[in-house]
């Protein structure tokens, strides 16, 4: 590493084309600048720096929105026998008018100058109109290199293939679409090589950026799916042990057993919104139907699973409520599964111990009550489209109608749960739904925990 | 005070189980700790995404005097281990003191005692090494009775705490130290802790016993043939023969046998003792001393082995702030405030179109409903402005018209960004025509898909505010979406009624 050579990226375009978004994405600080619909938002250069190595080796600047181009380009022409391009922006950066109305324009052509490459950022719902002419005219005196960044192309209303043309046709060919509402990290990368081309004494420090980046995705995708079995393992392992006799004890705990996977599957909310910290909550919680980081729908109502075709399940029996069942003695660990474990003398004794034990509160008249498969499918499907609306590819392929969860299919649907979900089933003790405090056997319970990660993961494809 | 417990975190492991109690005290919400102080610090000190959550984690349980819990459970545990090894010398001092009854010195038969001394061990170590393939697998060892009193202690332990914080942070560490390879390895270092100072018990009570009395060692049997027992005894003997314990010839074994009519001969009595000594210390004791060195040892290798599960919720949610993509640096051109202006407020409009008009579009995409709108009959087509160049056009041909008695209509989108290049061709359109003014904004149904409910209506406010400066009256600004023919025709409709023709439905 030679040192510390920074790259110096101007953010640049007409006004309210979504620059400071822009930078907000590729930043993943959601708090930076300030945005609104409003033209000239941003009457500042601000400026931000992009880790690489741990160091901030990237330096981007915002820059407050080109408005008055045609202006700017008259006056720029007058000063045309002063030299080059370059010459006559200076020389317009010395005049009166760059103090007065065309202010926000003279920052911008500062922060042009002093930059190694400009991203041109364009509303491609618009259609290309003489000021953005005018624009790139203006920059293109600066002599900098430049890459038209195509904003907005995931809307229905994108020219992205009108612009293309038209940008072809002034020389502009690395166009890059870059939408910063429907985030893909497949764009972020083509925008980061577009500035690798046309900069390679940059390609090192580019390509060191793109690796950690394309890294940070995979973890932000692994720590996703670990959150969520994080709380199906919870849920499945849950239990409150009643006496099945008395049916106002049942319905009690039920309900409690209801109330607190509602608030782990809530916490889970709260932390996949933590862990995707760039991206917009209100877009993704607005599509989604997630109000005040929860579900609309309750995740007991048996409306919300035949939504994702599965039944209510055996939860209606002797006073349990919807989505909780009766673990029946059967449903416990049996010698046959204990000798798939390995029959050895330690898995023998533990069937045996816990078999014992269960047999005994049976005939004490002691029950578990326990989430319902069909429960913890649907907890998987809600999660998995959160996170997948979270990870959201750019494209139009997740209509309205699958976000609002109609036509989407629960996982595992007719058949097994996973087999780290049916082993949380018969540990109890994995829960701190039930059992906040107790020692939990961490290494164990976290053995099935990322083999459903994995499995999760798959499904997120 | 918070130097003493910085010092007592020494081990990276110490590090990690205090990182995994934080981890679990903000999971349950205990927490009401300032992380910002020592996040920043985390990150100023850099490193690895582990080091950074160690660094803010040490930070964050040394305010809350975690060290000191973590400290306590340690000694603790290592109090109750020694608890255990002591348990463990009593009752094996107490099995040797039963087996060579003092009260029946005289004619003691050596296998008896040595089955008696070892056997259960023997046992116990057999059944350990049975199960060893199913315990390094990892399976759910150690079943429940072994866990009971682990469990117990840790319920001891959590009563002896005050606040939540050190209860959740002793869970945790119990949870971490009881599971996986260092729960395993934790556990069968005890357990043969313990058995090596049973052993060690009864090696002194032997030793004692055999120096304060006098055994006659002897074999017996009715039915093997005596041959099997002379090979018995010098094949055992061979193990503690190397430690120097066990000198018995065939003739002072065969001697030893239990004969009504003659006592064993006198010399053996002091090699028999050797071969039980030496028993006990080569087939007892060197065992359950190496098994209990390699369980160390593991435990060792385990805890260096131990790591973060830096995937779970608990500590990935941190990764966006301990591990930030940017830094930011801050405003470098700062704003001056000279453009500064609020928008005004002004209500809905009913346009000059009476006479003759001319419509001009200002970078609109045709309506859907076509062009020129449908609004009056003899509008007149200036076009619509892409750029410059058109819109100096359509006002050198409005100035052609100026003789009639004549309205402009300017037709802007509400899709367009209401910016001072804007309001300089609106200001234009005002300069370039005497007569009366309006504009229409269209593609509101646009706007609504681009804009939520408060984008809209500051984006129709800022489109009034720089009409009205460009001099516009603000009655005479029209919202009507033009892409909409049953706005348009209603529109008419109510205007050909002579009606009030605000745009707004």
């Amino acid at each position: 590493m030679n040192g510390e050579t920074k790259l110096r990226v101007a953010i640049v375009g007409h006004t309210n084309t979504g620059k400071t978004s822009l930078l907000r994405t590729l930043t993943r600080d959601v708090a930076f600048g300030e945005i609104s619909a409003r033209p000239g938002t941003t009457r500042h250069v601000e400026a931000t720096s992009l880790m690489v190595g741990g160091r901030p080796r990237v330096e981007l600047y915002d820059t407050p929105g080109l408005e008055d181009s045609a202006t700017l380009l008259a006056l720029l022409e007058e000063h045309r026998e002063r030299g080059d391009g370059i010459d006559r922006i200076r020389a317009f950066l010395d005049s009166a008018a760059a103090r007065g109305e065309l202010e926000q324009e003279a920052k911008v052509l500062r922060q042009v100058l002093d930059s190694d490459v400009l991203l041109y950022v364009i509303d491609a719902r618009e259609p290309m109109l003489g000021r953005h002419r005018d624009e790139l005219t203006v920059l293109g005196l600066a002599a900098r290199p430049l890459i038209p960044v195509l904003n907005f192309t995931g809307s229905g209303e994108s020219r992205e293939a009108a612009w293309r043309e038209h940008l072809a046709r002034i020389g502009l060919h690395a166009v890059v679409a870059f939408d910063t509402v429907l985030f893909d990290p497949a764009d972020e990368r083509r925008l980061y090589e577009a500035v690798q081309a046309m900069l390679a004494p940059q390609y090192e420090l580019l390509q060191q950026l793109i690796e950690e980046r394309e890294a940070a995705w995979q973890a932000l995708k692994r720590s996703a799916a670990a959150t969520v079995a994080d709380l199906l393992v919870d849920a499945a392992s849950a239990a409150r042990r009643v006496r099945e006799a008395n049916a106002a004890e049942m319905k009690a705990q039920s309900a409690l057993l209801q109330e607190r996977v509602r608030e782990r599957e809530q916490r889970c909310i709260r932390q996949l919104m933590e862990l995707f910290a760039f991206r917009s909550e209100d877009v993704v919680a607005e599509r989604l139907a997630i109000e005040d980081g929860r579900w609309r729908m309750d995740l007991f109502a048996p409306e919300t699973l035949r939504r994702f075709g599965l039944s209510a399940g055996t939860g209606a029996v002797k006073g349990a409520a919807v989505g909780v069942g009766i673990d029946v003695i059967t449903g416990g660990l049996s010698l046959g599964m204990a000798a798939t474990l390995g029959a050895t003398i330690g898995a023998l004794w533990s069937t045996v111990d816990r078999f014992g034990r269960r047999l005994l509160d049976r005939l004490r008249g002691y029950v578990d009550l326990r989430v319902d498969e069909n429960t913890l499918r649907l907890l998987a499907a809600r999660e998995l489209q959160l996170i997948d609306a979270l990870l959201r590819r750019g494209h139009a392929s997740l209509s309205q109608v699958e976000l609002k969860g109609d036509a989407a299919r629960a996982p595992w649907q007719g058949a097994d749960l996973p087999a780290a979900l049916r082993r949380a089933r018969h540990h109890p003790e994995w829960s701190t739904l039930t059992a906040p405090v107790a020692p939990v056997p961490e290494a164990e319970r976290a053995a099935a925990l990322h083999a459903l990660q994995e499995e999760l993961l798959q499904r997120l494809g | 005070m918070a130097d003493a417990s910085a010092q007592r975190v020494t081990t990276p492991f110490q590090r990690r189980l205090l990182a995994e109690a934080w981890r679990r005290i903000e999971e349950s919400g205990g927490s009401q700790a300032d992380v910002t102080h020592a996040e920043l610090a985390a990150v100023a000190q850099g490193g690895t995404f582990e080091t950074r959550v160690l660094n803010r984690a040490v930070t964050l349980a040394q305010g809350a005097d975690l060290p000191r819990a973590l400290d306590a459970l340690q000694q603790a545990m290592r109090r109750a281990a020694w608890a255990l090894v002591l348990l463990g010398a009593l009752v094996g001092a107490a099995a040797a003191r039963s087996t060579l009854n003092p009260d029946h010195a005289g004619l003691v038969n050596f296998y008896w005692v040595l089955v008696a001394l070892l056997g259960v061990h023997t046992l116990a170590l057999l059944l350990w090494l049975v199960s060893l393939p199913f315990f390094l697998s990892g399976g759910h060892l150690p079943p429940t009775p072994l866990r009971a009193p682990f469990e117990a202690l840790a319920r001891t332990l959590a009563s002896t705490v005050a606040g939540n914080a050190q209860r959740t942070a002793q869970s945790a560490w119990m949870s971490v130290l009881g599971s996986g390879a260092l729960g395993r390895w934790g556990l069968s270092a005890l357990l043969h802790a313990f058995w090596l100072a049973a052993l060690g018990g009864m090696l002194a009570v032997t030793l004692l016993m055999l120096s304060a009395r006098q055994f006659d060692f002897v074999w017996e049997t009715t039915i093997l043939p005596d041959e099997a027992f002379i090979t018995l005894t010098e094949r055992l003997q061979e193990l503690p023969a190397r430690l120097g314990l066990g000198s018995l010839d065939r003739e002072t074994i065969q001697a030893s046998r239990r004969a009504a009519d003659r006592p064993p001969p006198p010399g053996a009595r002091r090699g028999w003792s050797a071969l039980l000594v030496g028993s006990l210390v080569a087939y007892g004791m060197l065992p359950r001393a190496a098994l209990l060195g390699i369980s160390l040892l593991m435990l060792r290798h385990s805890r260096g082995r131990y790591r973060l599960d830096l995937e779970l919720p608990g500590y990935a949610r941190l990764r966006p702030r301990l591990m930030p993509a940017s830094r930011r640096i801050g405003i470098v051109d700062a704003d001056t405030g000279t453009l500064g202006a609020k928008p005004g407020e002004s209500r809905a409009a009913r346009l000059p179109i009476a006479r003759e008009t001319a419509v001009l579009g200002i970078e609109i995409d045709p309506p859907a409903t076509g062009w020129p709108p449908a609004l009056a009959a003899g509008a007149r087509d200036l076009g619509i402005a892409a750029d410059r160049a058109d819109l100096d056009s359509a006002l050198q041909r409005l100035k052609a018209l100026q003789d009639h008695p004549l309205s402009l209509l300017v037709v802007c989108s509400l899709t367009a960004s209401p910016d001072r290049g804007m309001a300089r061709v609106l200001r234009d359109c005002r300069a370039a025509h005497h007569g009366p003014i309006a504009l229409l904004l269209t593609q509101r149904a646009r706007m609504a898909l681009r804009l939520d409910e408060k984008g809209c209506r500051e984006r129709e406010e800022d489109w009034r505010r720089i009409a009205a400066a460009a001099g516009f009256d603000a009655e005479h600004i029209l919202l009507l979406d033009l892409d909409d023919a049953e706005e348009l025709r209603r529109f008419l409709l109510a205007r050909d009624e002579g009606q009030d023709a605000g745009g707004r439905e």
